[in-house]
């Protein structure tokens, strides 16, 4: 039998046909990102963009080790490794999250509010709810929810998906939760926890 | 009840034909309509004597729906009497009993005579407080009164178990007095006084906490229309009706509304209702309601008048403007409005105000001295123009003086009617045309046209806090549309300014009435006299021509994010060029350059100006970093400044990567490095 030459193996590899699935961990990673940033009390300025923070020669160092790697791996592991949060629209979307969530956080603590299972916001018991807080609280939850599916859109946007925004707002749904502080609220099956 | 009583007696109590001391008599129930009497005994004793001594005793009676969860047991009425066709009871005794509460034993008396009954029950514990329940019937007329004292809402909770909201404290005390015809109500007068309501509908939406208030409702029935009036004070606590918070106490608020119910068409008329809640405003209307499934208010026409405007936002406008771009506005001043309102919807608008002032925490308007009329109407047809004039108006930093606008709002827009000149910066702000259209839940479409003529750019640089500026800046501002989020001008928007011109092309935006504006153009620049640039400039002085570019600019928040950028000296520009130490010193340290030092050691820092043949300076900010070009590239960098005539100076940048955040800084502060030299 005639024994096929490992460089041609790594040739034929890189033939295969390039499919773009989802990238579950990258779409964790960067939800993790987002939401701690949102959450952060000294959130890092995002605009403008920062500048890079390696020299010269280790662009250059990585690059070509990227390249190295790239080689290797096969094509369609390499489209699934990252998830780009990098448009404007996300930018707009993550400042007045930012900026909301300084009213959102006692909100949080108090147990007024909670985090669904669909990662979306609910005013857990309305009554429980100060009469003089009760407009604020439901209009900060509804603009909160809006902004949340927005940004879900334009992350899936961002990456030429449009169709990748159910699997965004599953995976943030996760992940708000997953950054949830101790003492907040979130719902399990039919019930509400609290973490 | 009386009449079926004084049925049960009539029928239970036979005639008597023998001289008997004593006559009793049982039955195990008796039911009619509804009303069930079970282990009945009547006593007759003194037949004989001038007046009898009846005892009756009914073991329990259930009442008819929707009363069918009461019982009353242990009827005993120990003091009767009976005769020419008279039947008293003094001192009855009985319990009421429901699946959720008991009374304690009542006292009730009844007098029943020929063509006038009267009934009356004392002391009846029901919900934590006590009834006294009085009635009387004289021919087909009756009357009812009914006193409550100390109603404990928890116990109406648990009685009345009512849907649409859940009582949770307080207490009620209500006089009730009802007059009527066989079983037909003709009218009733009802005061209640209650005390520390706390109640919650089941979405949150209404809710009462400690609320005390008075009620006085009067109702008649004539020509089968009920004509009512009522008065309601509130005196303390707190009332929530999405999305309005009231707090009263110190504030007064009383409603008085007056006018006729149809019951076969459930339609009410309110022929006035005044509401007062001192000291935000005064309300005086009429209406027509529908209420068959929903509430619907069918017609209304309402007139507001506010002394206190400050108090009236607060309370009644803010609520609506949460997480909106009005969210931080407060207003002042007086105001007088009439609305018109038909099927729920705003149909006409009239509204004066003066002294008005408006202020807003994001500093995106200000009006001072604000007076006018708004006239709108939810109609293409409407005509009636509006009027708005103010001491001071500014959007942003910007300042106009006193003017006012002539304008015709109308069902979803806002037109200007004629070309109208503002006092600006010292020169003047032309509006030849302004056009918007609001949108339901998206921002609105404006569209816009005017002159810029002979703005001071002293007072524009220290209004938008630039390093100062002198000269003026005129120009045709071409139509700016705002559409769908974006942007777009009909032609070139070219402003004259320092005897050059700026050309603005390729403009758009989107979320520009948001907190994050995102804004993109490109910017031509022809001909400015770096004389009058930089006159009054602390960067130094030059003189010469400037031309160059700003392309692919995109602006988030108003900092810049990306552009391709040229600023320098023209091709054949023949005017003078001449630069000041001071201008070489920051030009160069733009770059990170030395030339600081430099100067100031070597000969050159004899010479006050210098000559020189080219100068310019490039830069493509991407992803934060600028790179930097010059007018030509030397064999070690870039060269910003090329030298002409004597003294010659040519000044090279090194460092063609630079963090935009560091250029800024170097900017704000012009500050020297090692980076450029100077030779």
């Amino acid at each position: 039998m005639r024994k096929i030459p490992v460089f041609s193996a790594i040739l034929l590899t890189a033939c295969v046909t390039i499919n773009i699935y989802f990238p579950a961990a990258a779409a964790e990673k960067v939800a993790d990102e987002i939401i701690k940033d949102i959450q952060s009390n000294a959130p890092q300025k995002i605009e403008p963009k920062p500048g890079s923070e390696l020299s010269d020669w280790q662009e250059v160092v990585f690059m070509w080790l990227d390249k190295a790697i790239n080689a290797l791996v096969s094509p369609a592991q390499a489209a699934e490794a990252d998830l780009s949060i990098d448009s404007a629209e996300i930018r707009q979307l993550r400042v007045a999250m930012e900026k909301r969530f300084a009213a959102l956080q006692p909100l949080y603590a108090a147990g007024y509010i909670g985090i669904r299972a669909d990662g979306f916001l609910a005013v857990r018991n309305a009554s429980s709810v100060p009469l003089k807080d009760r407009n604020q609280v439901n209009k900060l939850v509804a603009a909160e929810n809006s902004d949340r599916q927005k940004l879900y859109q334009a992350i899936a946007n961002a990456n030429g998906h449009p169709d990748w925004v159910t699997q965004i707002k599953s995976t943030f749904a996760a992940r708000w939760v997953g950054n949830a502080q101790p003492g907040w609220w979130y719902q399990s099956g039919e019930s509400w926890k609290q973490k | 009840m009386i009449k079926i009583f004084l049925a049960l007696l009539l029928i239970l109590v036979p005639p008597i034909v023998e001289p008997l001391e004593t006559l009793s008599l049982s039955a195990r129930s008796l039911e009619a309509k509804g009303w069930k009497f079970d282990d009945i005994t009547i006593a007759l004793s003194g037949l004989t004597a001038k007046s009898q001594q009846l005892t009756l005793s009914v073991a329990r009676l259930l009442l008819p729906k929707p009363f069918e969860d009461l019982r009353l047991v242990n009827i005993q009425c120990s003091a009767f009497r009976w005769q020419n066709q008279e039947l008293l009871c003094e001192r009855g005794k009985a319990s009421v009993r429901s699946k959720q509460w008991q009374s304690p034993e009542t006292q009730f008396s009844f007098h029943i005579r020929k063509n006038r009954n009267t009934f009356k029950l004392s002391s009846l514990q029901l919900a934590g407080g006590s009834f006294a329940i009085s009635a009387e019937e004289t021919g087909e007329l009756w009357t009812l009164q009914v006193n409550a004292k100390n109603i404990n809402n928890r116990f109406l909770q648990k009685l009345a178990q009512p849907r649409s909201f859940e009582l949770k404290e307080g207490q009620i005390a209500f006089n009730l007095l009802a007059s009527g015809i066989h079983a037909q109500i003709h009218g009733f007068k009802l005061s209640a006084e209650i005390d520390g309501l706390t109640l919650q509908s089941p979405s949150g939406r209404y809710a009462a906490e400690k609320l005390s208030f008075t009620t006085h409702l009067k109702a008649k029935i004539q020509n089968d229309l009920w004509q009512w009036q009522n008065q309601t004070q509130l005196k303390n606590g707190a009332l929530y009706i999405d999305p309005v918070y009231l707090e009263t106490g110190a504030q007064d608020i009383r409603l008085e509304v007056q006018g006729d119910w149809d019951s076969a068409e459930r339609r009410a008329k309110i022929g006035s209702i005044y509401y007062r809640h001192s000291p935000a405003a005064e309300i005086n209307g009429k209406a027509i309601l529908q209420l068959s499934k929903n509430v619907m208010l069918e017609k209304a026409d309402v007139s507001l008048r506010s002394q206190n405007l400050q108090n009236l936002s607060a309370i009644y406008l803010k609520p609506f403007f949460g997480q909106t771009a009005l969210e931080g506005i407060s207003i002042s001043g007086n105001l007088k409005a009439d609305f018109s309102i038909n099927q729920q919807s705003l149909n006409a608008l009239a509204v004066s105000f003066n002294n008005l002032e408006m202020n807003d925490e994001a500093d995106l308007m200000q009006i001072k001295g604000g007076a006018g009329t708004i006239n709108w109407a939810n109609n293409e047809a409407f005509t009636k123009p509006s009027q708005l004039g103010w001491q001071l108006l500014k959007i942003r930093a910007l300042p106009f003086g006193p003017s006012g606008l002539t304008f015709l709002s109308k069902a979803k827009n806002i037109r200007l009617l004629k070309k109208t000149t503002l006092p600006f910066l010292g020169g003047e702000f032309t509006i030849n045309q302004f056009y918007w259209q609001a949108k339901p839940h998206d921002e609105p479409d404006v569209t816009f046209e005017g002159d810029l003529n002979h703005v001071s750019l002293a007072q524009l640089s220290k209004a938008l806090k630039w390093t100062p500026l002198s000269g003026s800046i005129s120009g045709a501002i071409p139509r700016i549309s705002y559409r769908n989020k974006t942007l777009t001008l009909d032609s070139n928007l070219t402003v004259n300014v320092f005897d050059g011109n700026v050309t603005v092309t390729q403009l758009a935006s989107s979320g520009l009435f948001s907190d994050y504006p995102i804004i993109k153009a490109d910017l031509e620049i022809n001909n400015l006299d770096l004389e009058q640039l930089t006159s009054k400039f602390e960067f130094g002085n030059i003189t010469g021509k400037l031309s160059g570019f700003i392309r692919k600019l995109q602006l988030e928040n108003w900092k810049p994010v990306t552009f391709y950028a040229w600023l320098g000296t023209p091709d054949n520009d023949d005017s003078r060029h001449r630069i000041s130490q001071q201008a070489v010193k920051n030009i160069a340290s733009i770059g990170g350059g030395g030339a600081s030092d430099l100067l100031s050691r070597s000969f050159l820092s004899f010479f006050e100006t210098f000559g020189y043949d080219k100068l310019g300076l490039g830069c493509y900010l991407h992803e934060g970093v600028c790179q930097l070009t010059g007018v030509e590239a030397t064999a070690s960098g870039y060269a910003i400044i090329t030298g002409g005539g004597l003294p010659r100076i040519d000044v090279i940048g090194y460092n063609s990567r630079l963090d935009w955040n560091v250029l800024l800084e170097r900017l704000g502060r012009i500050s020297t490095s090692k980076e450029v030299i100077v030779k």
